[in-house]
């Protein structure tokens, strides 16, 4: 097998638009933790003195000061990989950039035990951790090929493990568990759509089966570009609703950082 | 070392599980001490903030609310397992309480307040965690 792929323009593409999309994702990250730094410095919920005892030789990075300052680098790392016109900042700085951003999402995930937005750390982190690979090979290698389809199984894996979950789940086929999850404070749902829903199980059993149905087919992106699109294009949509519905807007962003991997997994098994 | 472990583990291999099925929901509610002995009427902790559109952007206070859900969901579930991280997980809620009791109403300023865990099963309710935080009269 060769170590190289000669001229892959696409490896090299997808690798360009998922560092400036994770770039977004971790700005978003870092701006909504840097907004609410009362609640994790002294005096906050999440203060210092409370869960210093686990923190051990990381405390200078993890306490007030400390991890304001690693906000604010992630902050300028996240930016520094959006602006990425790469090619005119250099494969290092790129690098160090996402090693930067990864190092920060590491520091966030251990000082809040995944607390804050637990799901959505894990896919960047993901996307990070291929992405890295892929920068720090060499272009056009077979591990910068890796650390890309590292990402695009993840992502599919993502969506195949909580379909198949949901398929075992009786109150999924009967729409109980959509309406469940409307009702749950924690999402803070609109209340004229919970209303409408509580009076329309069908509508809610026919939705709980769409999403069951997308996550449990999304594996057939990997069989063609074609099948890819529409693929990407219901997640979005699926994402999209998710965010405005649940609150979850950090999902949306993360997921739609790995989407350029599973495009071009699509492309390449083509 | 260990907590470092412990998290890498977890984003490397990520369980993928969201949305499997709503089970036990975890309720955080407290009430402020009126006067001496007279406690006032049991209230939620945690309501969700105002929505906008743009929200599905950036959206510090829900990334905030559905954190400290998590932190109300860990502390009671760790109360059900009796589990020996409980202590730190309830010092959290403990914290997240005072934020609000102090912030909000005079009273509980003044005298004190109470808070509990309450896990809900469909009709049931079942108290898993109490605690009353009585302050001394100037």
């Amino acid at each position: 097998m060769s170590a190289t792929i000669p001229g892959d323009a696409g490896l090299a593409q997808t690798i360009l638009w998922m560092t400036r999309l994770a770039g977004g994702a971790a700005a978003i990250n870092a701006l909504e933790l840097w907004a609410i730094r009362t609640d994790w410095s002294d005096g906050g919920i999440w203060r210092p003195a409370t869960l210093r005892p686990t923190w051990g030789a990381l405390t200078p990075l993890l306490g007030s000061r400390g991890f304001r300052a690693v906000r604010l680098a992630q902050l300028s790392a996240a930016m520094m990989m959006i602006a990425s016109p790469v090619a005119a900042l250099g494969q290092p700085v790129a690098s160090a950039a996402t090693a930067m951003v990864l190092l920060g999402t590491l520091l966030a995930a251990m000082r809040f035990r995944g607390t804050v937005n637990g799901g959505s750390d894990g896919m960047l982190f993901t996307v990070l951790i291929g992405l890295l690979l892929s920068r720090l090979a060499p272009p056009d290698s077979r591990w910068a090929q890796a650390g890309v389809l590292y990402i695009a199984a993840q992502l599919t894996l993502s969506y195949l493990r909580a379909g198949l979950v949901k398929v075992t789940r009786r109150p999924w086929w009967t729409g109980e568990a959509l309406l469940a999850f409307l009702r749950l404070p924690a999402y803070g749902a609109p209340s004229p759509l919970v209303a409408w829903a509580e009076t329309h199980p069908g509508w809610v059993r026919l939705a709980g089966l769409a999403v069951m149905s997308f996550e449990c087919v999304a594996l057939i992106a990997w069989r063609s570009p074609t099948w890819c699109l529409m693929v990407i294009a219901v997640a979005l949509v699926f994402h999209g609703t998710v965010a405005l519905l649940f609150r979850l807007n950090r999902f949306l962003w993360t997921w739609g950082a790995a989407m350029p991997s599973l495009w071009y997994a699509a492309q390449l098994l083509r | 070392m260990r907590l470092l472990l412990r998290t890498l583990l977890r984003l490397l291999l990520p369980a993928w599980g969201f949305f499997d099925v709503v089970g036990v929901v975890p309720v955080l509610e407290w009430r402020p001490m009126a006067s001496e002995g007279q406690w006032g009427p049991w209230r939620p902790v945690l309501t969700a903030p105002r929505w906008q559109w743009w929200h599905a952007v950036c959206h510090p206070a829900g990334t905030r609310m559905l954190a400290l859900h998590a932190v109300v969901d860990r502390a009671t579930f760790a109360c059900l397992q009796h589990d020996e991280d409980a202590t730190e997980s309830l010092t959290l809620v403990s914290h997240l309480v005072e934020q609000v009791a102090t912030s909000t109403d005079p009273q509980g300023l003044t005298h004190g307040w109470a808070w509990r865990l309450v896990a809900q099963d469909g009709a049931d309710l079942q108290v898993v965690y109490q605690r009353e935080h009585p302050r001394a009269l100037p």
